[in-house]
């Protein structure tokens, strides 16, 4: 049985779009599936709670996972702190992700839902293969964001 | 056995900027509402940039691969 985690509000982050992006969710893509995540974002916000499922449970639409505890009861401290879900309502479809976190507004009780990014299973769990991303490729990624992050426009 | 996965480091180190940036709560009351504001704020489209037309399952995660 899941654990209900009660939430002010849920949000999307302002780096959504980048992240997304640099897994094969380009603007297109994420805005294909447009339906799909608004309402899994209005059932959080009609409820003002979501439900965490643990390994070993069966999955329900809207429940999420914490990210860091794999199936084989292993640990990714990497992963400490975030949660995800499928984004499609279809049993036979774990594809894609929605990566989430709990983040604590001043003045506000309950933690707000943000949506971090959206990914595929493989790149956030997959263990073989080469990283998506080499060195020279993930400080550029960095730069981007930390320009994005500076813009005046972000700064209200 | 290997648990950790490729992209972990990677995917969060840029999380984590993405759980300090700003964010964005839609408020619209109908769906197209809600859907021009995640256009315009969330994937920063413009004008130009409005796909009117791509509905629900037009592109799928094959279109991604």
């Amino acid at each position: 049985m899941g654990r209900r985690e009660k939430i002010s509000s849920v949000e999307t982050s302002a780096l959504f779009h980048v992240i997304s992006a640099e897994y094969g969710f380009t603007t297109d893509v994420v805005l294909s599936y447009f339906q799909d995540i608004d309402v899994l974002i209005q059932m959080w916000e009609r409820d003002k709670c979501v439900w965490v499922y643990s390994q070993g449970e069966k999955h329900q639409h809207g429940w999420i996972k914490q990210s860091h505890l794999k199936g084989n009861g292993a640990l990714v401290p990497f992963y400490i702190g975030l949660h995800h879900t499928r984004v499609l309502d279809d049993e036979r479809e774990t594809d894609p992700l929605l990566v989430l976190s709990f983040e604590q507004r001043e003045g506000v009780a309950e933690p707000a839902l943000v949506i971090l990014n959206m990914l595929d299973h493989a790149d956030m769990f997959g263990e073989t293969g080469s990283a998506k991303h080499n060195e020279q490729q993930m400080r550029l990624i960095h730069q981007r964001l930390d320009a994005l992050l500076r813009h005046p426009s972000r700064s209200e | 056995m290997k648990n950790t996965p490729v992209n972990a480091a990677n995917l969060s180190g840029l999380l984590a900027k993405a759980r300090s940036a700003g964010s964005v709560r839609l408020t619209g009351n109908t769906q197209e509402e809600r859907r021009q504001q995640f256009m315009q704020e969330v994937l920063e489209m413009d004008d130009s940039q409005s796909v009117k037309g791509i509905n629900h399952g037009q592109k799928r995660k094959n279109f991604v691969r």
